[in-house]
């Protein structure tokens, strides 16, 4: 029974280490210096270019998740295609496409940030806001993005100057009195707790200072 | 153990799914947890799930009632019963505002002639209703009154359409009365004028449409035939991924705008959409198909309702679902209580509570409800009360769609005349940026823009045909013409006469000598102050205040004695704002084929062009036949209007504006546009080519890009995917060594201009960080620059420089058809066909 004990706290202390680290990174893709100069350039330039392909991935989910929204179909739905598709996985060939994508997510979740104006919508703006921006909230998060338990939401955004997760962005609308025109404020607030109490959301402020 | 350990896991994954459900938990409302007598929340909640709540709760409900010992049999159920179908017809009243609007929509000169249901409809909704008796139900109204209020529908639907048809304040309609003045200005504006010209706009989008299904892959199209389908597809996603952004963010654009938009919303959804579109009418029929089948199956559903409540019985279940509808009805209760209200207060705990701990009471009201709601148009029923719907910031989705629209058209109508100037401005606005082809609120501006160009002109030449039969002088009349076009307004630019289509046979029932007389009395009453109940003392509570009706016995005989609705409604010019249209949709339509000549270097084209084809001017100008209005409807600005000689014996129409310089300016900045949007769309190939660029040992040049010439097609060239051309002297020059005498090289080369997916990379010897890729793209190419991190004005002007020396266009084709020609010569002959420098004048003349 103790070892059973022992495993399981063993495996959730894993669990939470790792998803701290993943989440709380705020540099995820510049490497420690003092590795072997030449191959952390190549490295660095497969990332680089990499990256610069996920910007583009995630801008073009974005606009798809917009058309998907306008046609009354759930955004989750572009938002898997279209990692599938980019990461050339065939859900019916690889029963894990799931984890597939969250992991995709939780290395590259950082840029993910929508870059082409819509009108109504402030940008550059990062995904996981433009969701709660499109008042599909609960399909999203609910339904889809928030299954895994593992999935990183500690991304940060730098607005006007200041560090900004999705967390102090739900805050941001929570305090603002002018949002319950514009919000399903109850749906906002269960979000906030869900990703604070059960996905380790954190404002940026926390993370900085645990960064530091 | 390892069964134990599997219980641990499935344990914890079911605390997880057990978040996700309580998500979904009914909350108990705020509203209800402060109701008297009882206040059955006031325990502690502590560690209570949210269902055991519920269910504590409604045990405390069932005590108090139980308390309180309230039936069903009591007068106040009566009560709430009878406030329950009053509220249903509050409802349903606005029904009868939408079905005004149906009918208004059917006279758009855009349609043919739809009389006949218009007397379809006066049967159904007077003839049919006005000896309503409910046959021998045990009805909650008294026969009297259903006979009364069932019998006052007919008269309200005529007297909201008639108003509303000639923009005039219009009887109020339970919680519906329509605001038609700007906020910020005297002006009033009709929502059916407002519509009208959505209507004609919509002309103009629906080309959009067709252009965005054309330019999709014929594969997608083949496949499938609805837009629903086509954006579901994973071609489509792959499509989304590969294309030029900016054409991604206009197609989501348009696709944002039309599926609000209440006509093009539902054609859009049409399964067979992609065939229909084809049909250069189609649009335009299924509109009129879908506003008449709109009308015919309101007015059956109005009259369904209105029996279906008036006749509603002792065993219909009328308990509403919603709290917002109960407590509405409770209010009223309360209104006519007279201080009976503690009593009222019992009741409302118990039935809101009834409601929220049971399902069963409320079918018939839903229903009723529902079949109501069916009838509604998209503005009455969209984000009135902050609907889960809507999109922080999209206001036109918070205020509905036609006060959006409204507020954010009312600056362009006159008085004063800086609206019409900002009207012009804006249109010049629209007219410098190709990027606005989509944009919906350019569209309408032009529309409405061609519209007023017609009808000022119309009035400007009465106007001065009467002045002239003054015998003023010449000066005299262009001085008070110029004074006259000053005062136009509004008022007059939409004034209308007479209703011609379905509407005008709805109202011919009311237009018996009978009714023209109480029309008249009612006038009467209206100019005193007094109300006017529409159903002449039937109804609810509502009453109507009669709105004023135009008067229609003009002489029409002459233009010296039309009146300006006379005029504006004229068929002549009717037939000019028509004339207008048409250019403007002309526009549209070649602005839609430069914008897709620019995109067709975009993967969503799958075809490229060289980007000076349209720099040149890249369709038609404006005609400058004095007759022609079409160029002044659309890029007039004030200072051109007001330079023009308005010819009291001509027929005053002006002279169109050249919009040459616009349009130039426009494709070049849009050409640069298009650059930057390859440019952000090549990002991703950036490390990949400069790799490239490393692994070749190139190293990036400061100078600017050296002349461009083409060599390594010898023997050594690469076969394969990227054959790479150096580039070091004049384009011709090099081509003329490659073909003099080497057929081989001739062979490479069609070999790669015919093949598909191959793709040429121009690299500059002395600045091989100007690389160039050359993609085919089926029979077109697609010029981008390899490193577009790299971008700075010299790289531009290099590529700039080989689109316009390969002018792709149509010199690739030439080309390619030239050297089969030379090949084949050579293969028919047996003899070398002369080539050099006479080869390529010949390939480049």
């Amino acid at each position: 029974m103790k070892i059973i004990f022992v495993f399981t706290l063993l495996s959730l202390s894993l669990g939470v280490f790792a998803k701290t680290n993943e989440d709380g990174c705020l540099e995820c893709d510049k490497k420690l210096s003092g590795a072997k100069p030449v191959e952390t350039s190549e490295y660095d330039a497969v990332n680089q270019a990499m990256i610069e392909e996920v910007k583009v991935l995630a801008n073009q989910i974005c606009d798809t998740m917009m058309l998907y929204k306008n046609f009354g179909k759930p955004t989750y739905v572009a938002f898997e295609k279209m990692v599938l598709k980019f990461l050339q996985i065939d859900p019916e060939d690889n029963s894990n496409y799931r984890q597939e994508v969250s992991s995709f997510w939780n290395q590259y979740n950082k840029h993910m940030i929508c870059t082409t104006p819509h009108k109504g919508y402030e940008t550059p703006q990062h995904l996981l806001k433009r969701v709660v921006d499109m008042n599909v909230t609960s399909s999203f998060y609910f339904e889809y993005f928030l299954q895994d338990k593992d999935i990183a939401v500690n991304a940060v955004e730098w607005r006007d100057g200041h560090p900004e997760t999705v967390v102090d962005y739900l805050d941001t609308i929570i305090e603002d009195p002018r949002s319950e025109e514009l919000y399903d404020l109850a749906t906002v607030r269960q979000l906030r707790g869900f990703l604070v109490n059960t996905y380790g959301g954190k404002k940026a402020t926390e993370l900085l200072q645990q960064n530091t | 153990m390892k069964a134990v350990f599997c219980l641990i896991i499935l344990i914890s994954f079911d605390l997880a799914a057990c978040e996700f459900r309580s998500i979904a938990e009914v909350q108990i409302p705020d509203e209800l947890k402060s109701f008297v007598p009882e206040n059955c929340f006031d325990f502690d909640q502590t560690g209570i799930a949210p269902s055991e709540l519920k269910e504590k709760h409604c045990d405390c409900i069932a005590q108090e009632n139980a308390k309180y010992a309230l039936d069903f049999g009591t007068s106040l159920y009566d009560s709430f019963r009878k406030r329950a179908l009053a509220r249903l017809w509050e409802h349903h009243e606005k029904s009868l505002y939408a079905l005004s609007e149906n009918f208004i929509q059917l006279e758009s000169d855009l349609f043919k002639d739809n009389k006949e249901i218009g007397s379809t409809c006066r049967k159904l909704l007077k003839n049919d209703l006005e000896n309503l008796s409910c046959g021998n139900k045990e009805t909650i109204l008294s026969k009297e009154k259903i006979k009364l209020i069932a019998g006052s529908v007919y008269d309200k639907v005529n007297a909201i359409s008639e108003a509303r048809f000639h923009g005039k304040d219009g009887p109020a309609i339970s919680n519906r009365q329509e605001s038609l003045s700007c906020s910020n200005s005297d002006i009033k504006i009709s929502e059916v004028d407002l519509m009208n010209y959505e209507l004609k706009a919509n002309h103009s989008v629906s080309l959009n449409l067709k252009n965005f299904l054309n330019e999709l892959p014929k594969e997608i199209t083949k496949k499938y035939k609805s837009l629903d389908e086509i954006i579901s597809s994973d071609e489509f996603l792959e499509l989304m991924m590969t294309a030029d952004p900016s054409l991604m963010n206009k197609v989501n654009y348009f696709m944002s705008e039309a599926s609000k938009s209440p006509q093009l919303g539902p054609l859009i959804k049409s399964p067979n959409l992609v065939d229909l579109v084809n049909d250069d009418n189609y649009f335009l029929n299924e509109l009129e198909k879908i506003n008449r089948e709109k009308l015919i199956g309101n007015c059956e559903t109005v009259k369904k309702n209105t029996i279906s409540i008036l006749c509603s019985d002792n065993t219909s279940n009328i308990f509403p679902e919603s709290y917002e509808e109960n407590r509405a009805i409770i209010q009223a209760m309360e209104r006519g209580s007279k201080g009976n209200s503690s009593q009222i207060n019992t009741y409302q705990a118990n039935n809101l509570s009834a409601n929220f701990c049971s399902d069963q009471y409320n079918t018939d009201y839903k229903n009723s409800h529902l079949s109501i709601e069916s009838t509604y148009p998209l503005h009455l029923t969209q984000g009135q009360n902050g609907s889960s719907e809507y999109t922080p910031g999209m206001e036109l989705r918070k205020r509905g769609h036609v006060d959006a629209l409204k507020n954010s058209m009312c600056p362009y109508f006159p008085p004063p005349e800086e609206n019409r100037e900002r009207l012009a401005a804006k249109v010049a606005e629209c007219d410098a940026n190709p990027d606005t082809v989509m944009s919906y609120e350019c569209i309408m501006v032009k529309t409405i823009s061609a519209d007023f160009t017609a009808k000022e002109e119309a009035l400007i030449k009465a106007k001065t045909l009467s002045l002239q039969a003054q015998d003023l002088p010449d000066e005299e009349i262009e001085k008070k013409v110029k004074e006259y076009k000053k005062s136009l307004g509004t008022d007059e630019l939409l004034a209308k006469s007479e209703p011609k289509g379905p509407l005008k046979e709805f109202l011919k029932a009311d237009k018996s000598e009978t009714q023209v007389a109480e029309t008249k009395t009612n006038e009467k009453r209206s100019e005193r102050g007094e109300a006017y109940d529409g159903s002449s003392s039937a109804g609810f509570d509502g009453e109507l205040s009669n709105g004023e009706l135009a008067s229609s016995d003009q002489n029409s005989q002459g233009m010296l004695n039309r009146t300006p609705a006379e005029i504006v409604n004229s068929p002549e010019v009717n037939r000019n704002v028509q004339k207008n249209m048409n250019d403007l949709y002309d526009e549209v339509r070649r602005r839609i084929q430069t914008a897709k000549t620019a995109h067709q270097n975009s993967p969503l084209g799958q075809k490229s062009k060289s980007v000076p084809s349209y720099l040149a001017p890249a369709f038609d100008m404006p005609k400058t036949a004095s007759d022609d209005t079409g160029g002044a409807a659309i890029a007039a600005t004030p200072s051109g209007i007001e330079g023009q000689n308005l010819m009291p014996g001509g027929n005053g129409f002006l002279p169109p504006l050249d919009p040459t310089s616009t349009e130039a300016s426009a494709a070049e900045s849009y050409n640069k546009a298009l650059l930057d949007a390859n440019e952000a769309r090549q990002a991703r190939k950036a490390a990949e080519a400069a790799q490239a660029a490393r692994a070749a040992g190139r190293s990036p040049a400061s100078s600017g890009p050296s002349p461009i010439a083409i060599s390594g097609f010898g023997p050594n060239a690469l076969h394969t995917e990227i054959p790479s051309l150096t580039i070091n002297g004049g384009l011709d020059e090099a081509l003329d060594k490659m073909l003099q005498g080497d057929f081989d090289n001739a062979e490479l080369l069609l070999d790669l201009l015919k093949a598909d997916k191959k793709t040429i990379l121009i690299v500059p010897e002395k600045n091989p960080k100007y690389a160039v890729r050359v993609e085919k793209r089926g029979d077109t190419y697609l010029v981008t620059p390899e490193n577009p991190e790299m971008v700075d004005a010299d790289y531009r002007v290099f590529v700039d420089s080989i689109k316009k020396s390969l002018n792709i266009k149509d010199r690739f084709k030439t080309f390619v058809a030239k050297l089969q020609g030379l090949l084949r010569g050579q293969n028919e002959n047996g003899q070398r066909v002369p080539a050099g420098v006479d080869v390529l004048n010949n390939l480049f003349d």
